[in-house]
């Protein structure tokens, strides 16, 4: 998307009347380049964490603007980043050799790099030993879309310091985000930004740090500027604003039920909301009333869906095979464009083609395929609309602040028989109305005239599992069967996992578990096929008891075999994927030849708020057993105070699960 | 001789229905060659050119039909080229059911990718790349290039079925050369011998294959590789950036691969005194090796850059010793070049890594290698030397190159030679428990667990790896 702003490259004036301080606070190190002492080697090990490989000394991003750039005749970001860095061991040397990758050519004016300058420094019998990284050890390279510059930093060894300065330029008004927080942790991290008050920005800020600086000093500054046709001299407020944590520690290793870590690092990202002067003024997507305004011009989301498309019409003929507009006949096309076309890996709401050109072609990214099914979906009478939302990968979407970077995926919501459905068509593997789990991530929004938000939130959906289990005697011996019918989810899984190995060698790797009195008998699959319904997957099995004591735990293939909340503290909340209730139904006879020893008892625990339930029901009459447990969570979300009740709550059914049934021969 | 060979005239027929407009269609395709096939290879044809030692031709065209979704990652279009394989131009086709056109790309329509990636930080290995997707089966893919060889060391294979769900109508690889240039080719479960016919100016040779179904390999059966079709090849006399050679032994190998290291052994003044400071004292060669080896892995790192010709020759002693990082060959010949000032006889040895990789076929000379170590003589033993890690002890390899042949590089050339084997009595794992079963059920007890050779080789990565702090928690 090109911003309306041509330059005349003219006379720029800065005048500087201070309101602020400049001085340094305690613990901000010396940024300038090259000011690397012995004394920089002197820890051995440093006290925010003993265990680090390596440790970033300082990591300093400064954003100024110019008017107009060197021959680009563009307003433009300048970003001068500056890293220093202690190399403690030799885990760490992938730092000293990196990738700067920037989009070769586009649309829009992409980034560039300017500058690179770097150094490494050894400390040899007390003395500083700069070795600096000159032409031999940077390579270009062409990757796809990207140029690449591939650094490698010389003469390095463990305890070795390596620092860099690089200069990106960004034209247009786009100021790049910046990541405090990362693998290994950052002594000083500041970004320090100055914005003419000409261009409105939203910032968001995110995770769990308090800054140690967070200043703001105004100036102020006259340039010409131009946005489309209207020309005229901006004079006004410039803004400088300065961000910065101190001992970030580095992100902890993902923990078990952590949606996303980059959902919880320190970071601050900046979306442009308006621009003002006097006789122009922009504002950009600040509610979502004009932002579904300006989705619904682009041509690269909305216009093509206002757009005549008569050819659409014969298509569809051949689709619906003449039915009447109705659930039916919805999911006859939203089974046709699932199933013949092919989704690329790449995540936007934004088109990549003429509709025309996807249809022909049968292939497209996530809102070709999708947006193409709501066309079609309206031809054949039905209302529809897009949906746009951020998926778990991506991070999270701030309803209340319309972001449209924030947005990375399009689905459709169409009305059928008085019945509203949401649709996804970019995946073989998904039934109709079914989602796929990396949707679920926060508010979605609905392009159109309702601007409805949709929940879509990890427990707005709940996996229901089932498990039946029989066992009886027979004339051929000890024998049963075993029967799984999973949920959605696990469904679209094994769908997927089935695409890459067969039914034989899941069963095969099943059997591979098993005990040696235990034999697989006929085995299958159900529904593989039919992704609008649950995945079934089922065994026959014999039993060859010998043994005097038989121990036998009534729960096949889905035991916690382990605490999934063993650390003793925790980082970051629990986010459970969805909610769940799973059941297991046991109905047994006692084995031929063998009594019941010894039965666990029955027992339940639940979560002190209730949203997570635990039953354990056996009961015996000496000659059958019949057993039933089941799991629910009802809550996707825990904070860090509710850990403790859940790491028990898991600790006692991982317990009670391991409690077998126990069989003594009889004399 | 057959005059009218099935195969070909189907190609025939296949080739006139295209030229009258019609694409590939899966009528024409035998029911004994649907069966367990994802793909049908229509026609595959390869005709190298060879002119000189320095420069052949390779045009390659061939049609394959899918099936069903097994398939369809055969519709995928790539070729590599770097410095030495020039891509002059690339054509591919999609068709769809009915044979009618869906999508014509040529090179420039192709995404370019760079080969580095998992370990190589920069090379000059490139790939051009297209993914063509289509869900309606059957449909077709065609595809012709040129590319122009400007060095021979490295030939193409021919693999006319290179994986069991494959049908083959028909394959066939042609070579050209010049006269009195012998081709040096090696063929795997090839019936029979190519045909030969003499032309003016050169030879031609033809290998085909036609008619064969795909397979269902039995569970436990060894890998395709070893049971496919194919035929190697390698060149008699060649060039390659100027270095000539000629490949008709082992020892040929290495005396080109020797010109190549030639001169790149000198050490700075500063490390030959660091090495005899090290180990002017010691009384035992097998220490010196030890201790050099901790020099090398203390002061070097492994990055992977391979440029040109510098894919086959190292980056010089000074430039190892100055920047402390260089590939597996610059740090090997590094290592090699300390273990000679210190007056112990040592070796570079170029090898096939990998703890899966096909052994190399020590019958026939020509490149087999992806990697390079160093061999050291203390006394009667040979001390191997894996000069990438920066953990492992002296002498000990690790399933990634133990127990293969290898091609050592001599003042002859070079000598097939073979790395230690660790068997059971090396890979030992042994665990003790000592424990006391109270009353109530529960056990206590304590367990020590070693592990010897191989056994031991994923846990010490970890251990390298992974601070104490995360290794209890994933135990």
């Amino acid at each position: 998307m090109k911003l309306p702003v041509f330059l005349i490259p003219v006379f720029v004036s800065f005048c500087l009347t201070c309101a602020g301080q400049d001085t340094g606070p305690q613990g901000r190190p010396d940024m300038d380049f090259g000011t690397v002492t012995p004394s920089t080697f002197a820890p051995v090990v440093y006290s925010i964490d003993s265990t680090a490989n390596a440790v970033i000394l300082f990591d300093h991003g400064e954003v100024n603007f110019e008017p107009s750039y060197a021959n680009g005749h563009e307003f433009s970001y300048i970003l001068e980043r500056h890293t220093r860095i202690r190399l403690l061991n030799k885990n760490a040397f992938s730092l000293a050799n990196f990738t700067l990758s920037t989009l070769r050519k586009s649309n829009m004016n992409p980034p560039y790099i300017e500058n690179f300058k770097g150094a490494t420094y050894n400390l040899e019998d007390g003395k500083l030993v700069v070795t600096k990284v000159d032409k031999s050890n940077i390579f270009k390279d062409q990757n796809g879309e990207f140029n690449q510059e591939k650094v490698v930093f010389p003469n390095v060894k463990e305890g070795s310091v390596i620092e860099y300065s690089i200069r990106i330029v960004y034209p247009g008004a786009f100021i790049p985000p910046w990541t405090f927080q990362g693998g290994y942790p950052v002594l000083w991290s500041e970004y320090d930004v100055t914005v003419p008050t000409l261009y409105d920005y939203v910032v968001k800020h995110q995770g769990y740090q308090k800054y140690v600086v967070d200043s703001t000093v105004f100036s102020t500054a006259e340039f010409p500027v131009s946005f489309n046709g209207f020309i005229g001299t901006w004079s006004g407020q410039t803004i400088r604003r300065i961000w910065a944590l101190q001992n970030v520690p580095a992100l902890e290793r993902p923990e078990p039920y952590t949606t996303t870590l980059a959902n919880h690092l320190s970071l601050i990202s900046f979306q442009l909301s308006a621009i003002r002067m006097n006789g122009y003024n922009k504002t950009y997507r600040s509610n979502w009333n004009e932002l579904v305004e300006e989705l619904a011009k682009m041509d690269k989301f909305g216009s093509p869906l206002a757009d005549r498309n008569r050819w659409v019409d014969d298509e569809l003929k051949n689709i619906t095979a003449g039915l009447p507009a109705s659930q039916g006949s919805l999911a006859k096309i939203y089974a046709y464009v699932r199933d013949h076309f092919d989704c690329s890996n790449r995540e936007s709401i934004y088109m990549t083609r003429p509709l025309k050109k996807v249809w022909e072609e049968k292939r497209g990214n996530v809102a070709d395929i999708n947006l193409l099914l709501i066309v079609l979906c309206c031809h054949a009478g039905f209302e529809a609309s897009p949906v746009i939302l951020s998926t778990r990968t991506h991070g999270l979407a701030v309803d209340d602040y319309p972001l449209l970077n924030d947005y990375n995926y399009v689905i459709c919501r169409v009305t059928a028989d008085g019945n509203t459905y949401l649709l996804d068509a970019s995946k073989p593997y998904l039934g109709f109305g079914q989602l796929p789990e990396i949707c679920y991530n926060g508010w979605a929004r609905v392009i159109d005239n309702t601007l409805d938000k949709v929940p879509l939130f990890s427990d707005s959906v709940t996996e229901k599992r089932t498990t039946l289990l029989m066992l009886a005697n027979t004339d051929s011996g000890y024998a049963g069967t075993y029967m799984r019918r999973a949920g959605i989810f696990e469904s679209m899984d094994l769908r997927q996992r089935m695409k890459r190995e067969t039914p034989d060698q899941f069963f095969q790797s099943l059997e591979k578990t098993m005990a040696d009195y235990k034999q697989m008998g006929s085995y299958g699959f159900d529904s593989l096929a039919s992704p609008d319904q649950p995945v079934s997957w089922h065994y026959t099995m014999k039993y060859n008891f010998t043994r005097k004591t038989i121990y036998f735990n009534p729960i096949l293939h889905e035991r916690f075999n382990n605490n999934p909340f063993n650390a003793v503290t925790r980082h970051y909340p629990v986010e459970m994927p969805f909610c769940f209730d799973n059941t297991y139904v046991l109905n047994m006879e006692v084995p031929k030849g063998y009594s019941v020893d010894q039965l666990p008892k029955s027992a339940s625990v639940k979560l002190e708020d209730s949203t997570g339930l635990f039953t354990y029901d056996i009961q015996s009459d000496g000659k059958t057993i019949q057993f039933r447990t089941r799991l629910q969570i009802r809550k996707a979300f825990y904070g860090l105070d509710e850990y403790q009740g859940l790491r028990d709550f898991f600790s006692f059914i991982v317990g009670k699960e391991k409690e077998p049934i126990v069989f003594k021969k009889i004399d | 001789m057959n005059f009218l060979k099935p195969g070909l005239f189907l190609t025939a027929v296949t080739l006139w229905l295209w030229t009258s407009g019609q694409g590939p269609v899966a009528e024409g395709i035998a029911d004994s060659l649907r069966k367990d096939a994802g793909m049908v290879k229509r026609s595959d044809i390869m005709e190298i050119d060879i002119e000189s030692p320095r420069k052949a031709r390779i045009h390659r065209k061939y049609v394959y039909t899918i099936l069903n979704s097994t398939g369809d990652r055969y519709a995928d279009i790539g070729t590599f080229y770097d410095k030495f394989n020039d891509l002059a131009d690339v054509t591919a086709i999609l068709y769809d059911a009915n044979g009618k056109v869906i999508k014509k790309i040529r090179k420039n329509d192709m995404e370019d990718w760079s080969m580095a990636g998992s370990g190589i930080l920069m090379t000059d290995s490139r790939i051009r790349f297209y993914h063509f997707s289509w869900r309606s089966y059957p449909y077709s893919v065609s595809f012709e290039e040129e590319k122009q060889l400007n060095g021979l060391f490295n030939l193409p294979d021919w693999r006319p079925q290179p994986s069991p769900d494959i049908a083959v109508e028909s394959s066939s690889l042609v070579i050209r050369v010049p006269a009195g240039y012998p081709l040096r080719y090696k063929q795997y479960h090839y019936p029979g011998q190519p045909e030969m016919a003499e032309q003016k100016g050169g030879t031609t040779y033809t290998w085909e294959m036609h008619d064969r179904p795909a397979s269902n390999p039995e569970p436990f059966a060894p890998a395709w590789f070893r049971m496919e079709t194919s035929v190697r090849l390698a060149p008699g006399e060649f060039e390659e950036a100027g270095y000539k050679g000629r490949l008709y032994s082992w020892a040929d190998l290495g005396k080109f691969i020797g010109g190549l290291y030639r001169g790149r052994d000198e050490l700075p003044a500063e490390a030959r005194a660091n090495v005899h400071q090290l180990t002017d004292g010691l009384k035992d060669d097998k220490e010196k090796i030890a201790v050099l080896y901790r020099y090398l892995q203390q002061n070097t790192h492994y990055v992977g850059i391979e440029l040109g010709i510098g894919g086959w020759q190292p980056f010089d002693a000074t430039y190892v010793y100055h920047k402390r990082y260089g590939d597996c060959k610059a740090l090997a010949n590094y290592m090699v070049a300390l273990l000679k000032e210190a007056g112990i006889r040592a070796w570079n040895v170029l090898i096939q890594a990998g703890q899966a990789a096909p052994a190399i076929d020590t019958g026939f000379a020509c490149n087999q290698f992806n990697h390079a170590i160093a061999v050291a003589i203390a006394g009667s033993d040979s001390i191997w030397l894996e000069c990438t890690s920066q953990l492992l002890p002296p002498g000990y390899l690790g399933s990634f190159t133990a127990d293969r042949d290898a091609l050592l590089l001599n003042d002859d050339g070079g000598r097939i030679v073979h790395t230690p084997v660790y068997g059971w009595k090396e890979n030992r794992f042994d665990r003790t428990v000592r424990g006391t079963i109270s009353d109530n059920g529960s056990l206590q007890a304590s367990m020590q667990t070693g592990y010897r050779g191989l056994e031991q080789d994923a846990l010490q990565a970890e251990i390298d790896r992974l601070p104490g702090s995360e290794l209890t928690r994933q135990r």
